[in-house]
């Protein structure tokens, strides 16, 4: 692909994925929402990682073809973690010691 | 700390703070703003070392179309989405296509954050908007239920996770294949295990767990057919219209 060819396809990329973040923001500034509605959004951001992280568990053995089965050992440590410690960090960390770690020791 | 606490003098002219203590918050939120992201960084990077090795070693992009990719279009899963079509020898509106679609889910977080963004200006949202991402919005979302998400705080969420996927593209990039399955390390998991951290802190009542259950349900039928955008807004409804009805 030449240089301008390849511009182009930055920029276009780079304005469509522009065109998903000012607008939006812009248009929920002008909101006004009643305040049951506003009550409410803290479930928003529970959906939100909820759906982050279940398909990325449940598919990941039908995507990578295979058991994985660290990968499901360091998800059930790290859920632990969450609900113990409560803070992402924790749960970031072990679980991906426990990749790391089953790695070496195999 | 005593810089936390400048003695505050209210402006006679128009009441504001003077501009010292304006600065020492605005530099107190953008730390914090770092801290809150950190584990979010961290995947940030291992994500960024796998995006610059792949796009050397699978992809043979060069050095400045690797970084222009992460400079301008800045959405990991679009570029890594990019390569991959680029690979395939897609065309330009197929992958702008593909682009628009997983970029999706942000048109979610903006219309859901701008509520409690009323009090910035449209041109200086126009600026912080390029660092709205998956990460960014997460904490800013948990931050405005305890605190006001200043521009000084978008900033910091921001550049938290904006200047670590340049860095870590740049160190992918030359690292190259040396790099090999970052899956190995455990790498792969740590967006995952942050985002289940994230999930849990915002657990504080049994309906919350209802929800996210329920939400996790609708993402991993809807994410099989029409992908993680489509989930994340599947999720998101679910739980808020379980949230309306019963909290």
């Amino acid at each position: 692909m030449s240089t301008s060819a390849f511009s182009i396809l930055v920029l276009c990329a780079a304005v469509a994925t522009y065109l998903t973040r000012w607008p939006p923001l812009l248009l929920g500034r002008k909101l006004r929402l009643p305040a049951r509605v506003e009550r409410t959004f803290p479930y928003i951001p529970i959906g939100v990682f909820a759906a982050m992280v279940a398909p990325a568990i449940v598919w990941h053995a039908p995507v990578s073809g295979h058991i994985d089965t660290p990968f499901y050992v360091a998800a059930a440590v790290s859920l632990a973690a969450a609900f113990v410690t409560r803070k992402p960090l924790w749960a970031m960390l072990t679980g991906v010691l426990t990749i790391a770690v089953w790695h070496v020791v195999r | 700390m005593s810089d936390e606490h400048p003695v505050q003098t209210i402006n006679a002219q128009d009441g504001s703070l003077p501009s010292v203590a304006h600065t020492s918050s605005a530099k107190k939120d953008y730390l914090q703003a770092w801290s809150d992201a950190f584990p979010l960084t961290v995947s940030v990077v291992a994500y960024g070392f796998a995006y610059g090795a792949i796009a050397h070693s699978t992809n043979h992009l060069d050095l400045a179309r690797t970084l222009a990719l992460s400079l301008f279009v800045f959405a990991g899963a679009s570029q890594f989405t990019i390569l991959a079509l680029l690979h395939q020898g897609a065309g330009t509106i197929a992958i702008v296509t593909g682009t628009l679609l997983l970029n999706g889910r942000q048109v979610l977080y903006g219309v859901t954050l701008g509520p409690s963004l009323t009090h910035l200006r449209a041109r200086l949202l126009a600026l912080l908007s390029h660092g709205l991402t998956d990460e960014s919005y997460s904490v800013m979302a948990v931050r405005t239920q305890k605190s006001q998400v200043t521009a000084a705080y978008f900033a910091g969420a921001g550049s938290a996770i904006f200047f670590p996927w340049q860095v870590s593209s740049l160190f992918g990039f030359i690292a190259g294949q040396a790099i090999g399955d970052p899956s190995r390390y455990g790498l792969d998991f740590a967006y995952i295990g942050a985002f289940l951290g994230l999930l849990a802190a915002q657990i504080k009542h049994r309906r919350h767990l209802v929800a996210a259950f329920l939400a996790a349900v609708a993402a991993v039928v809807v994410d099989h057919w029409w992908g993680t955008s489509a989930a994340l807004f599947a999720g998101a409804l679910v739980s808020f219209a379980y949230g309306a009805v019963f909290a």
